[in-house]
């Protein structure tokens, strides 16, 4: 019985190693149109290098120390402390139409993507929070 | 043989029924780690909302500066982080932004004595220390016009990671201290004169 116990102990644990195999790598994940859903806002702005420009403020209201970011593709990227781990943020910006945009946010915990939508609320939450404070320092 | 001896040669003392009771316990257990480990450690989801002391961080990381070209802002905000032992990374002028690092001390003499006298009363040799750390920063320019006035608004953010005497990370943090934003922000507008100057 102690045999059987340990050979299958050993069996599943070679299992659990195993992993995925690389053919997944290309496979898209069964939710993937939800998760760009999710990850995604339109953005009404003047022109896209201002857009980009309140994207990383509002990163950096975030706490996040922008990384580097890549005008002519509209990347930014940052990364955050948090406790301990790193909190690492994507963030493109496309043109949609005449001052219409496309933000799409991509958080990244230890190197896990962050599927909660809230979390992609909240950063949307904060990029109109920046946007707010710029309109009213123009009325002042 | 008594149950002492028969639990320290590792044979069970348990009736089946405990057996039973400590599987289903084990199990729960497993069941709990299974879940941990495919769910993997989560962020609470508010690590992507405004802190309620992010107006606080942003008024005191932010200074509005006029009468400036944003190219020669850029340059003198570069000068001020070098002058600071700053290495600056990389820049982007047509968005604003400079990204720099410096590596520096972070050792803290209260903690090394600390560490020592610990090592001392433990009889082993002490734990090790904070050492070193890596500060991350970038800045950021935005165009602003507050009050009829055109402007732009500069705001550095800091982060660090210290690494102890064994080189293993033992914090990662923002930096939100006040007087370390004051002095920079001194510098950039003492380096912002010579720049007007051409010196």
């Amino acid at each position: 019985m102690k045999t059987l116990i340990v050979l299958l102990t050993l069996g599943l644990s070679c299992l659990a190693h195993a992993g995925a195999g690389p053919e997944t790598v290309m496979t898209l994940p069964g939710d993937y149109a939800r998760q760009r859903e999710i990850q995604t806002r339109q953005w009404q702005a003047g022109d896209e290098l201002t857009l980009l420009r309140s994207v990383m403020s509002a990163m950096q209201d975030l706490e996040f120390v922008v990384d580097d970011t890549e005008p002519p593709l509209g990347l930014a990227y940052g990364t955050k402390y948090v406790s301990g781990r790193r909190l690492q943020l994507v963030v493109m910006v496309r043109p949609m139409g005449a001052e219409q945009y496309s933000v799409r946010a991509c958080a990244y915990f230890y190197g896990e993507l962050v599927e909660d939508p809230e979390a992609y609320q909240d950063f949307f939450d904060a990029l109109g929070y920046g946007a707010a404070i710029r309109t009213e320092a123009l009325s002042r | 043989m008594p149950a002492a001896i028969r639990s320290r040669v590792g044979e069970s003392t348990r009736t089946p029924g405990s057996f039973a009771r400590g599987s289903r316990a084990g199990g729960m257990v497993l069941v709990v780690m299974a879940m941990v480990g495919c769910q993997g450690l989560w962020p609470a989801h508010d690590y992507l909302e405004l802190d309620e002391d992010a107006p606080t961080w942003r008024a005191t990381e932010t200074r509005r500066f006029s009468d400036v070209t944003e190219q020669r802002l850029l340059a003198a905000s570069g000068t001020a982080l070098q002058d600071l032992g700053f290495t600056v990374r990389r820049t982007h002028a047509e968005v604003g932004l400079v990204m720099a690092s410096k590596r520096g001390s972070a050792v803290n003499p209260v903690q090394v004595v600390g560490y020592i006298a610990i090592g001392l009363m433990a009889g082993q040799g002490p734990p090790a220390w904070d050492e070193e750390q890596e500060v991350r920063a970038s800045l950021l320019i935005m165009p602003e016009r507050t009050g009829g006035e055109d402007g732009f608004r500069v705001r550095l953010t800091l982060q660090r990671e210290v690494f102890n005497t064994d080189g293993n990370t033992t914090r990662m943090e923002p930096i939100h201290d006040p007087d370390i934003f004051q002095r920079f922000f001194d510098l950039l507008g003492t380096s912002l004169f010579y720049e007007q100057q051409q010196l």
